[in-house]
């Protein structure tokens, strides 16, 4: 079917269009404007934006840590209203829902960023049953015995590449993820504080060492997405200083800093903390190979849901209900705090004006992403809000004038004056993204692109705007009209293939028997266990 | 996980009551969780790397204390001898620890003596030293056993012990219950004990109990999928299907052999010992029998058509 889309202001950033105009989509692809062809189905976009499919580089949507968060606070899913007709699209909390409400926004893919290689079939088939949107998960290394053993035993790089080869293989990821280097492994020794420096006791390694060798390992492999770092002391005043000092551990090579706003804290003289955001921008100025996502708060209930055990367990404290969970898992593990952020606590204000001080300070709206972390800093449905936020000063104005004074005084916020343009809104939610995460075909509206796309009626009211797309297409199928369903899509699965090596698979297979009774069969994630055609291999760069 | 997925399709299209056929355990272990939280590690975790394990009651006795027990642990502390306990039981290579007063109030007493309080019995200081000196200790247990008091006890003594050094816990539970828990709870946001009569999911653990519903008289219609397990006596009050990999025949009003996952075909079932999903293929590969989602989704269509609700 050929369908033509006129009329709309057509926002494309990665190949600097933004006007009025034309998108031609054939099939599940974007096309360039045939010379004399009748389309069989026009849609008109006047008084619309057009933008391609929204994508979201880091979102927990899925994986043991979430089926725990959800079984922590039922409380939070309790359902009131829905639709009878979708019971489970309408159920709270639920992977359909998520799906749903994603689509709903005009987003079109949204990548998991912690896919433990040991429960990777876990993750994925849950994965799978999130409807609409593509998915992606980041493999988690960096805390795995397999691992530090054998930097401890001062093994080549080779070694270190083809176990990172392996893993990602094995454990179908997109990309490769490390958090706190070191941090749950040294937990699990009782170490209670992990810097960058710090050891991991038994294996006498520090977290900058292991950070080092992933950073090579992912160059060697060839992984398109940068290595994806939650830094060491998450949360700590003074954190903004470890990230800076990531930043030049990486030594130029690319690097992604998950959930930047955790890290932008400044002891602050009278206690507490200040905002760091402009230092660390200033870093951000001076890194050209550093990107981040920014991990907004938002104000209200949530549950964080984090690999970094040892944080986590620190933060049991400040649990909200008072109840949380850690577990020991084979590598990480996982940690659930549940939080509820304040209005009127200066530190939570902190959190959520340093959060739009990173965005609106951004050296370039390239390198800056926007996510909640979610569920951590918030719910990704805030989305809409954060947008409206930094597209309007008078917004921002009006917000701040509810938070307490004293918080506002510890940070830059009010005074900026920047609004975000709809193209600067497109470069941060689709162009950059799609860049980072390596995916060609998605996130602008070339010809040969997926037709991801998401139309949205222009309005002042911007949370409005992006709350509800007017319309979505997911390769190229008419998903949502007016914010409801109109088709159940089923998305796709995107991973990479890395080769691995013959002997480093022998190795494995004998250190998975030593240490788990089970050899590689047992951690596969093979097609055969997926009801559909699930999995879309990408390339790894030469 | 094709079987409990169809399963959920069933639920929803007819509008049924959702209930995990071995729940009692994960129940004792949930509600506490939903209550207070929760440390727990994997048996595998524990295998490699506890110096001290507790075993309590029935855990004494378990084919996943077997492997936990198994070899000599690769990532233990250095300088570090293991050590086990059972605690209301006896096992071979073990330490017993009498618990003549229950295993609840035992832990009770031991938490007591962990806290040098008045309570405090003489005969714990061992075993409370031991505990505190653990590098890495876990407490293995079977929540059914214990129940929800039980539990929290032991989440209690988690919470006590990790105020200095670590340990965590590992709740026996039966692996179909972990399976049913995790798919539920991403399909529903919710545990099973699910209503979805109203259209939407309602989680309510009493009213959505399925033995209390039959017997009750509340339910009208029972669809039993577990392939190794035949329904209980309790479900035969009301009409039933039973879908089992080994029938006899009469466990239910209408009983259909299908494929055991794992055995007659491939299929994704819980690791109790790595405490995830892992794929089986097929052991003894035979066609002749349909998977129990082919039976399932063929009612849901026909209940769907039957209703006249979109899928
Ligand atoms: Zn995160």
């Amino acid at each position: 079917m050929l369908t033509l889309i006129r009329g709309g202001r057509v926002i494309d950033p990665a190949h600097g269009r933004d006007g009025i105009g034309e998108v031609w989509v054939e099939g599940d692809r974007i096309i360039a404007a045939p010379e004399s062809r009748t389309p069989d189905h026009v849609i008109d976009a006047t008084g619309m934006v057009v933008m391609a499919g929204a994508i979201d580089v880091h979102s927990h949507i899925a994986g043991g840590n979430v089926i725990l968060s959800r079984l922590l606070l039922p409380e939070l899913h309790v359902n009131e209203l829905g639709d009878p007709n979708r019971p489970f699209g309408s159920a709270c909390g639920s992977a359909a829902q998520t799906g749903r409400l994603y689509a709903r926004m005009g987003y079109t893919t949204v990548i998991e960023p912690a896919l433990p290689p040991s429960a990777a079939l876990a993750t994925h088939l849950e994965l799978e049953d999130v409807p609409f949107i593509d998915r992606g998960a980041l493999t988690v290394m960096g805390n795995d015995d397999q691992l530090l053993a054998l930097l401890r035993a001062g093994e080549s790089r080779t070694a270190v590449r083809d176990l990172t080869a392996q893993t990602l293989a094995l454990s179908r990821g997109l990309g490769l993820k490390v958090i706190n280097a070191g941090g749950a492994a040294a937990f699990k020794e009782n170490v209670r504080t992990f810097d960058l420096d710090d050891e991991v006791p038994s294996y006498g390694l520090t977290s900058r060492r292991i950070l080092t060798a992933l950073l090579d390992a992912h160059e060697a492999v060839g992984v398109p997405h940068p290595l994806h770092v939650h830094c060491n002391n998450l949360g700590a005043p003074g954190a903004f200083e470890t990230m800076i000092e990531t930043m030049r551990t990486a030594e130029g090579r690319p690097i992604h800093f998950a959930h930047a706003q955790f890290y932008a804290y400044a002891a602050h003289t009278a206690g507490g903390i200040s905002s760091a955001a402009e230092t660390l921008c200033a870093a951000l100025a001076a890194h050209p190979n550093v990107t981040l996502d920014v991990g907004q708060v938002v104000f209200g209930q949530t549950c964080t849901i984090s690999l970094d055990i040892l944080r986590q367990f620190s933060a049991r404290g400040a649990a909200d209900p008072k109840k949380w969970i850690i577990v020991d898992g084979d590598a990480e593990g996982g940690g659930l705090v549940p939080f509820n952020y304040k209005r009127g606590s200066v530190f939570n204000a902190l959190q959520f004006m340093i959060g739009l001080e990173l965005f609106l300070l951004s050296p370039d709206p390239w390198r800056v992403l926007l996510t909640t972390d979610h569920p951590n800093g918030g719910p990704f449905t805030a989305y809409p809000r954060l947008i409206h936020l930094l597209m309007d000063k008078e917004e921002r104005t009006r917000e701040l004038a509810n938070l307490p004074s004293k918080a506002v005084a510890r940070c830059g916020l009010s005074a900026i004056a920047r609004e975000f343009t709809l193209a600067e809104v497109a470069i941060m939610t689709r162009a950059a993204p799609a860049r980072l995460l390596g995916l060609a075909d998605r996130g602008h509206l070339a010809p040969g692109a997926k037709a991801d796309i998401a139309i949205y009626r222009d309005q002042a009211d911007r949370t409005a705007m992006f709350s509800i797309a007017a319309l979505v297409l997911k390769d190229g199928e008419t998903i949502v009209r007016e914010g409801a369903v109109a088709a159940v899509h089923r998305g796709r699965t995107l991973t990479l293939a890395p080769q691995a090596d013959a002997a480093m698979t022998r190795r494995t297979e004998t250190y998975l028997q030593d240490r788990f009774g089970r050899g590689l069969d047992s951690f596969r994630v093979p097609e055969a266990a997926f009801a559909r055609d699930v999995f879309a291999p990408q390339p790894c760069r030469v | 996980m094709e079987a409990l997925r169809a399963a959920f399709r069933l639920a929803q299209a007819s509008g049924a009551a959702l209930d995990g056929s071995d729940l009692d355990g994960a129940y004792s272990e949930l509600s506490v969780l939903a209550a207070s939280g929760a440390m727990a590690t994997t048996p595998a975790e524990a295998r490699a790397r506890a110096d001290l394990l507790l075993l309590v009651g029935r855990a004494t006795d378990h084919a996943v204390t077997d492997f936990t027990c198994a070899g000599t642990p690769p990532r233990q502390a250095a300088g570090t001898e293991r050590r086990v306990i059972a605690l209301g039981g006896i096992r071979a290579g073990a330490e017993a620890m009498p618990a003549p007063a229950g295993l609840v109030p035992t832990l009770g007493l031991l938490r007591a003596a962990l806290a040098s309080r008045p309570s405090a019995r003489p005969e714990h200081a061992d075993v409370a030293r031991a505990l505190k000196g653990a590098r890495f200790g876990v407490v293995l247990y079977d929540p059914a056993e214990l129940g929800e008091m039980g539990v929290d006890m032991v989440l209690g003594l988690m919470r006590d012990l990790n105020a200095t050094t670590r340990f965590s816990s590992c709740a026996l539970v039966e692996p179909a219950a972990r399976l049913v828990v995790a798919v539920s709870a991403w399909t529903l946001g919710q545990a099973p004990r699910s209503g979805l009569g109203r259209g939407v999911p309602e989680h309510d653990p009493w009213r959505f109990n399925a033995e209390r519903q039959v017997c009750s008289g509340e339910a009208d219609t029972l669809v039993w999928v577990h392939p190794s397990v035949p329904p209980p006596a309790w479900t035969r009050s009301l009409p039933a299907l039973a879908l089992l990999a080994d029938p006899r025949g009469d466990e239910a009003d209408i009983v259909v052999a299908v494929a055991a996952p794992g055995r007659d075909s491939a299929g994704t079932l819980w690791d109790a010992e790595r405490a995830t999903m892992t794929f089986r293929p097929a052991t003894a590969p035979r066609t002749d029998r349909p998977a129990a989602a082919v039976i399932l989704d063929a009612l849901t269509e026909r209940v769907t058509m039957e209703r006249g609700h979109p899928c």
